[in-house]
C-alpha cells in the first residue's frame, strides 16, 4: 500500500466533514513545526494557514490522514523556505521573544533551556526541520525522510551533522559558563 | 557530551517549544475559515513536450514507499512449520490489546510494511485497520481461517500505556511474534526505551506469551525467525547504532550478536560490521546504510543477508551476507547494476525472500533527486523530488551462493514480486504518472514469470484488479490488497493464477 494510491479525490468539494478533523488534529503540531523553522509565531501561523489553504485547494491533496500529514508538512517546509528566500535570511533570525497568555506556560517559558534554544538557532533550515521531526515528534528516519522528500540516508546525514553542531554549541556554552 | 544526553535534552526541549507557542485561541477556526475560502486550484497539466518526454521515459522505475520498496517477508519454506486448515480456537485466553467493533474491517497497516501473510488457502494473518487517526493510530493483528472473508482480532494483550506500533513476524499459520515499538506519530516527546516487549504465539493467536528483555538502547525495528525457536531482532537506536540480537528459545531471551555503528566517510570500517557511512561534510562521496526496517533475513541458523541503501556517483547495491549467525558480515558478491541510472543516485534494497531452500529473490530500486519548482499563487515553491528510476531483482537458485540480476518491467509500486515454488511469480507493475507533483506512480499491469524472474510477460486480468500488495501461496491462489486510505482499499482473491479476481469484503467477527 503505497503513498501514491492515497491521492486522488479533491478534498475541496464541500467535504468539510473530512477536512475538519485534520485541521483539529494537525493544526497545533503543524504550527509547532512551522515555528521551529521560522521562530516567529505570527509568521508561523501565517504559514500554517496558507499550508492548510493550499492543501484544501489542491486537487492532488491525499485523503489518507497519514499521507495528508506528510503532504501538509512538505507544503509548510516549502513555505518556510520561500519565506527565508524572500527575506534573504536563510540562517539567521531573531531569537523568539514571546509572551504567553497562560501563566503556567509563561512560567515554563522562563525555564527555557536557553542554551538548547540558542544552539538550535545555529542550525540551517533543513537541519532544524530534520531535528524537529526526529526528536520533537519522535518520527522515524524513514518517516522524516518521507516528509522532507529526501532519501533516508540523506536525512540520517543531516541529523548526524546537526547533532554534531548542537553538541559543539552546547559544549562551548558550558565552557563559557564555567569561565564566568 | 554523549549523543544520548543530547537527544534527551532535545526531546525535553519539545515541551519548551510547546510553552513558547502558548495557547493559540481560535487557531482551528482560523485555519478552517481561510482554507474553505480558498478556491480550488485547477488541475495542472504538464507542457506537451515534457509530457511526451516523460511518456518516453516510462522505463523509469520507482523507489517507492519512502525510498525503499516494501516487500512481504519470507516464508521460510523448508524450515518453517506449516500450518493446517484447522478452524480457529473458539475462545481467546486474553482480551485483545486493541478493540475492534464487529463488522467490516480495513486490512493493512499504515505503520509497517507487513499487511497480510497467507499460509494456506484458508489460514493467514493480517494487520489492520490501516489507520484510525493521526495521533492515535494503533494497528490490530488479525487472523483468518476462511481465506480472508472473516477475521478475528488477536492483537496481543498490551496495556494502554504501552507503546503500540506492532512489528510482526509470521512464521506459519500458528507461530508469530510481535515486537512493540514506540508510536512514531504523536504530538509530544517520549524518551526512547531500553526495555522492549515481545509477544509470541504458537497457537495462531489463541494465546500470547510475553517477554520483556532489555536492550542496550533503542527500539525494535525488525524481526526474523527461521523456525519456532531461532530468531533475530534488529534494534535501531537514536544514537545511530544498529544492534542485532538473537534468540534460541523462541524469543524469551535475547543476546547481543553484533553492533553496527555509524561512521563518517573516510573513517575505517570496523571489521565484520555492516557499513553505515555518513557524509558529514557533504563531500559527495558514496554513503551507505543498512535498512533496519526491511533489511534482514536469515535462511538458516547461520546464514543471513542484509540489504540497505547506498548513494553516490555509481549505482551500487547494499547487499551483505553473514555465515556465522550475524556476528560478522561481508559484501555479497553480485552482478553490478547497469549504469543506466542518472547519478548521483540512490539504490535501495530489501532483504531476500526465499521460497524454497534454494530459491530466493532480493529487490533493489534506484532513484535520483531532481529539484522541482512550481508557481503557487503569487510565489514559487521548490522542492527536491525523488525521481524513481529502475528496479532490479537479484535471483538465486542455489541457496544464495550465486545471484543473477534481472530488471523488472514498469515502475515499482509499494509491493515487490511474489514468487512461489521457485519459478512462478507475479508482479504488479506501475508507471510514473505523467504530470504528478510530487511524483506518483500508477498501476500499469500484472506480469508473470515462470523462470524465477528472468523474464516477465503481461497477464490479462479482470478489470477490478488494480495492483497492490500481492501474496500467492501456490501457482493458482493468491490475494491482493490494493489502494490505501479510508474506504479506498479493496481486498481481492484469485484462484486461477491472477487472471480473474473477486473482491472479498473482510469483516471482524470479534
Amino acid at each position: 500500500m503505497g503513498p501514491e494510491s492515497a491521492k486522488g479525490a479533491n478534498l475541496n468539494s464541500g467535504d468539510r466533514a473530512w477536512f475538519e478533523p485534520l485541521v483539529s488534529t494537525l493544526g497545533r503540531p503543524a504550527l509547532k513545526f512551522a515555528y521551529m523553522q521560522v521562530q516567529q509565531i505570527d509568521v508561523a501561523e501565517e504559514i500554517v494557514q496558507e499550508g492548510f489553504a493550499r492543501a484544501w485547494a489542491s486537487p492532488n491533496t491525499p485523503r489518507d490522514p497519514i499521507e495528508f500529514r506528510r503532504w501538509l508538512y512538505r507544503i509548510i517546509t516549502n513555505l518556510a523556505r520561500d519565506y527565508f528566500r524572500d527575506r534573504k535570511q536563510t540562517a539567521a533570525f531573531a531569537p523568539a521573544s514571546l509572551r504567553s497568555d497562560d501563566p503556567v506556560n509563561e512560567a515554563e517559558r522562563r525555564a527555557i533551556d536557553e542554551s538548547v534554544a540558542s544552539a538550535l538557532r545555529s542550525l540551517t533550515l533543513g537541519e532544524r526541520q530534520a531535528i524537529y521531526l526526529r526528536y520533537f515528534e519522535d518520527q522515524s528516519f524513514a518517516e522524516t525522510a518521507r516528509i522532507l522528500g529526501r532519501p533516508s540516508v540523506s536525512v540520517r546525514v543531516v541529523v548526524h551533522r546537526a547533532l554534531g553542531k548542537l553538541r559543539r554549541q552546547l559544549e562551548q556554552s558550558a565552557d563559557a559558563r564555567v569561565a564566568i | 557530551m554523549k549523543t544520548s544526553e543530547l537527544e534527551t535534552r532535545l526531546r525535553g526541549h519539545a515541551r519548551v517549544l510547546d510553552a513558547e507557542i502558548g495557547t493559540r485561541t481560535g487557531l482551528e477556526e482560523k485555519l478552517l475559515a481561510r482554507a474553505v475560502a480558498t478556491p480550488p486550484a485547477p488541475v495542472r497539466r504538464m507542457p506537451l513536450v515534457r509530457e511526451a518526454a516523460l511518456a518516453a521515459c516510462v522505463v523509469l522505475l520507482a523507489a517507492a514507499g519512502g525510498y525503499g520498496v516494501i516487500q512481504l517477508r519470507a516464508a521460510h519454506v523448508g524450515t518453517a512449520l506449516e500450518g493446517t486448515d484447522a478452524p480457529l480456537p473458539a475462545r481467546l485466553s486474553y482480551t485483545p490489546g486493541t478493540t475492534l467493533p464487529a463488522g467490516p474491517v480495513q486490512i493493512g497497516s499504515a505503520r509497517t510494511g507487513v499487511t497480510m501473510k497467507m499460509f494456506t488457502s484458508l489460514r493467514g494473518w493480517a494487520t489492520g485497520p490501516a489507520a484510525k487517526g493521526i495521533a492515535g493510530a494503533r494497528d490490530a493483528l488479525l487472523v483468518t481461517a476462511d481465506g480472508g472473508s472473516h477475521w478475528r482480532n488477536v492483537t496481543p494483550p498490551m496495556s494502554p500505556g504501552e507503546p503500540n506500533v506492532l512489528i510482526p513476524f509470521f512464521l506459519d499459520a500458528n507461530h508469530a511474534w510481535v515486537a512493540l515499538a514506540p508510536e512514531s506519530i504523536r504530538g509530544g516527546p517520549q524518551p526512547v526505551t531500553a526495555t522492549f516487549t515481545i509477544f509470541r504465539t504458537d497457537d495462531g493467536g489463541a494465546s500470547w506469551r510475553k517477554a520483556t528483555p532489555a536492550a542496550v538502547e533503542g527500539m525494535p525495528s525488525e524481526l526474523d525467525f527461521v523456525d519456532a525457536t531461532h530468531g533475530w531482532l534488529v534494534i535501531a537506536s537514536a544514537s545511530n547504532d544498529v544492534y542485532l540480537y538473537r534468540t534460541t528459545d523462541a524469543g524469551v531471551h535475547w543476546s547481543l550478536v553484533s553492533r553496527h555503528p555509524l561512521i563518517l566517510v573516510g573513517d575505517s570500517q570496523p571489521v565484520g560490521t555492516l557499513p553505515r557511512v555518513a557524509d558529514a561534510t557533504n563531500s559527495g562521496q558514496a554513503t551507505c546504510g543498512f535498512d533496519s526496517f526491511v533489511g534482514i533475513t536469515f535462511h538458516d541458523l547461520s546464514t543471513g543477508w542484509t540489504a540497505g541503501q547506498c548513494s553516490g556517483p555509481v549505482a551500487k547495491p547494499y547487499f551483505y551476507v553473514s555465515r556465522d549467525a550475524g556476528k560478522t558480515w561481508n559484501a555479497q558478491e553480485v552482478p553490478a547494476i547497469p549504469a543506466t541510472t542518472t547519478c548521483t543516485c540512490w539504490v535501495s534494497g530489501t532483504a531476500p525472500v526465499f521460497t524454497s531452500p534454494r530459491d530466493g529473490t532480493s529487490l533493489f530500486a534506484t532513484s535520483s533527486l531532481q529539484n522541482h519548482c512550481e508557481t503557487q499563487g503569487t510565489s514559487t515553491s521548490c522542492m527536491d523530488e525523488v525521481i524513481p528510476r529502475h528496479v532490479f531483482l537479484y535471483v538465486t537458485s542455489d541457496g544464495g551462493g550465486t545471484w543473477f540480476l534481472h530488471e523488472l518491467p514498469g515502475v515499482a509500486n509499494a509491493g515487490g514480486p511474489t514468487l512461489v515454488a521457485g519459478s512462478t511469480g507475479w508482479y504488479a507493475a506501475a508507471n510514473l504518472k505523467v504530470g504528478s507533483v510530487p511524483v506518483e506512480t500508477v498501476y500499469d499491469g500484472l506480469y508473470v514469470t515462470h523462470d524465477g524472474g528472468a523474464s516477465w510477460a503481461p497477464l490479462e486480468t479482470s478489470a477490478n484488479f488494480q495492483g497492490g500488495d500481492l501474496n500467492f501461496i501456490n501457482s493458482t491462489t493468491g490475494w491482493a490488497l490494493s489502494g490505501s486510505g479510508a474506504g479506498l482499499q479493496t481486498f481481492l482473491q484469485t484462484k486461477d493464477g491472477g487472471r480473474s479476481w473477486h473482491e472479498l469484503h473482510p469483516v471482524v467477527t470479534g
